[in-house]
């Protein structure tokens, strides 16, 4: 028992030096995804662009969500395929993930699918879930239900999203009051959709909140039983909560999918160093190998083998560290595929 | 909602707020669809002791996934508020008698309770329902609402309501702007069976027996929580029915169904002066002065509101009005 403790205090001391002193870890965090210089314009919103063939697709691993609550331990997919592209303006991802049902989430009971694509604010790596009080993040969510309402030219309807209801004979049917989220300018609520993807900050759990200036676009296609979604920014930005990126800059991303038949519950990936290509740059390597093409189901994640087991010692000491305080013990993000 | 048409025109735009503010009758309405039944069965069987509840409430009992028992009804549960309505339980017998008829059903106005530990509110991701510290009243910002629903699932009442229109839950937001200027909500106001009563409720150990609420519920005990096992201390209290089956009432009302239905079928005059204030103002009653035979309501600085005889007056008039050159008709 004694043993152990000390092992733990140790661990704890190692992890809390690691932090203190930003001591570069074993290995340097290398590029995972790369996102390949291509001439304009991106296939923002075609999924299915030859474009995308110029880019490398690596696999994010993904596991549940277990801090908050609604918890859903299990992943709705194992892994995802990510692939990115850039003109030097703007940088597109486009995520391919297997999802039996296309829900867009129109009812009582139904629940939109979803992809998002998660930046630091300010650089570096926050906290992976949703950033952290002073170290937010700006994330893409691109949402079935937005671009649902985009093909359908307007949002749900009343009569629409009640099939029970056979007739509306209210005599003041849009007079502003009676939609209290629309009338207040909720973004969910608008009721016309200009691009599927929302561009959010948070810092933490329950801080989601619309950015005032940040850019987001997109598409998605879902054939087959797998969504293909692009989600798309501009490098150059002064909105606050998003990173201003150029070519050649990396930055940590990652991943989160909804499956709208599992209740809006959300499946997450950990961090991915993301290199934003420059023109003329040789075809990188592929860090992992490449993804079936859009269409074909997304291999399942190779099995672990540990590398920078210093961070994930770090981030496992100190989230366990966090949430003592709350009785639950995470280990979160500690599933990492082989490097090839 | 309730006698509605038979097409369905609750869903209708400028109607959503009729969703927060049904009557259902027992024991077969339910709306959405056997809500208390199933919450009921999820929590599993539980029993009183005595006058006190050792079982486990829908937080003590949840899952390490929620923050409480609870379920997300489906669109086939929220689509028919009608059905089972007025469909009586039990058998027919001849010369039923109180205290029990075999057969019964009864009405049961449903808004929200605006709860003391609001489910909705601590199972929201988003924190976006909060719970004002002037009057207690629970509301969904509007403005933060993402409508995930996990507030529609958690309230064992379901009385957080998913618009599919606006993509936000919404609910019953107690008339908070009306209460702000010392006015019941419109719901007690516009009751026409004058059976609502607002006003403020004090913790147990600071009852004011003036204050008419506090004397319904603390003193005289005749205002009961529905559910109360389920852990959310509800603020709507109801005088139970007097002929409805007491197992049934039970588990609706609690275990002091029976002292409460027998204090209310023969009150004493404090009790029948403040059953006169229901339905006899907008304004909310601070306190009360029980008269000779008549009750004074008075409004939060002391001042009088309106006396009320415990009888209303009767008044013989000739049938023909000469003045006017009409026959009078019976009416006030």
């Amino acid at each position: 028992m004694r043993f152990r403790a000390m092992v733990l205090a140790a661990l704890l001391l190692v992890a809390v030096a690691v932090t203190v002193a930003r001591v570069p870890l074993a290995a340097a965090p290398a590029t995972d995804l790369v996102a390949a210089h291509v001439a304009g314009p991106l296939p923002i919103k075609d999924p299915a662009s030859p474009l995308w063939q110029s880019a490398v697709a690596i696999d994010a691993p993904m596991s549940g969500q277990v801090v908050a609550v609604p918890r859903a331990p299990t992943p709705s997919v194992e892994a995802v395929s990510v692939r990115a592209l850039t003109d030097g303006q703007w940088v597109a991802i486009r995520i391919d993930w297997k999802d039996a049902t296309k829900n867009d989430g129109l009812g009582h009971d139904a629940f939109k699918d979803g992809a998002a694509v998660q930046f630091p604010s300010k650089g570096g790596q926050p906290f992976i879930c949703m950033g952290v009080g002073g170290d937010s993040v700006n994330i893409l969510h691109w949402r079935s239900d937005f671009q649902a309402d985009i093909e359908r030219g307007a949002g749900p309807t009343t009569l629409g999203a009640n099939p029970g209801a056979v007739g509306t004979l209210y005599p003041l049917a849009g007079v502003a009051g009676f939609r209290p989220a629309t009338d207040v300018g909720n973004p969910v609520a608008r009721a016309t959709k200009t691009t599927p993807v929302e561009s959010l900050a948070a810092e933490g759990f329950g801080t989601l909140a619309a950015t005032a200036t940040g850019e987001g676009d997109g598409w998605a296609v879902w054939r087959d039983g797998v969504w293909s979604a692009v989600i798309a920014r501009p490098l150059s930005t002064t909105a606050v909560d998003d990173l201003d990126l150029a070519p050649g800059a990396t930055v940590a991303v990652a991943f989160a999918v909804w499956d709208g038949a599992r209740g809006g519950k959300k499946t997450v990936s950990s961090w991915v160093t993301l290199e934003i290509g420059t023109p003329g740059a040789p075809a990188p390597a592929p860090a992992r190998p490449a993804a079936p093409v859009q269409g074909a189901p997304v291999p399942s994640a190779a099995p672990v083998a540990e590398s920078n087991v210093g961070a994930y010692i770090a981030i496992a000491v100190l989230a366990g560290v966090a949430t003592s305080i709350a009785g639950v013990t995470v280990l979160y993000g500690l599933r990492r595929r082989a490097r090839a | 909602m309730h006698h509605g048409l038979p097409l369905d025109l609750t869903f209708g735009e400028g109607q959503e707020h009729m969703w927060w503010n049904n009557v259902e009758t027992k024991p077969y309405g339910a709306y959405p669809q056997a809500w208390d039944v199933q919450v009921l069965s999820q929590l599993g069987p539980q029993a009183w002791t005595g006058g006190a509840y050792p079982g486990k409430t829908i937080f003590e009992a949840a899952p390490p996934e929620k923050t409480a028992v609870s379920y997300l009804p489906d669109q086939r549960e929220w689509s028919s508020p009608n059905l089972y309505e007025d469909t009586p339980a039990g058998e027919w017998a001849p010369a039923q008698q109180l205290p029990e008829h075999h057969m019964f059903m009864f009405y049961l106005q449903r808004t929200c309770n605006h709860c003391t530990y609001p489910a909705c509110l601590a199972a929201c991701p988003r924190k976006a329902i909060y719970k004002r510290r002037e009057d207690g009243v629970v509301l969904i910002d509007q403005q933060r609402c993402r409508g995930y629903r996990r507030c529609v699932e958690a309230c064992p009442y379901k009385k957080s309501m998913y618009n599919p229109v606006t993509r936000t839950s919404e609910k019953c937001i107690g008339c908070y702007p009306r209460i702000e200027l010392g006015l019941q909500s419109r719901c007690v106001v516009a009751c026409v069976g004058k059976i609502r009563l607002q006003g403020w409720v004090s913790p147990p150990d600071k009852s004011d027996p003036n204050n008419p609420i506090d004397y319904l519920v603390h003193e005289a005990k005749v205002a009961l929580p529905l559910y109360a096992q389920l852990g959310l201390e509800p603020n709507l209290y109801y005088i139970p029915p007097r002929w409805a089956p007491r197992p049934y009432l039970k588990q609706l009302f609690g275990p002091n169904v029976e002292q409460a239905i027998a204090t209310y079928a023969n009150p004493d005059d404090r009790l029948f002066g403040v059953l006169r204030l229901f339905g006899m103002t907008d304004k909310i009653i601070g306190s009360y002065q029980l008269l000779d035979k008549a009750v004074r309501a008075l409004d939060a600085k002391g001042s009088e509101i309106f006396k009320v005889g415990f009888d209303e007056p009767i008044y013989t008039r000739p049938e023909y009005d000469a003045a006017a050159g009409v026959m009078r008709v019976n009416e006030p």
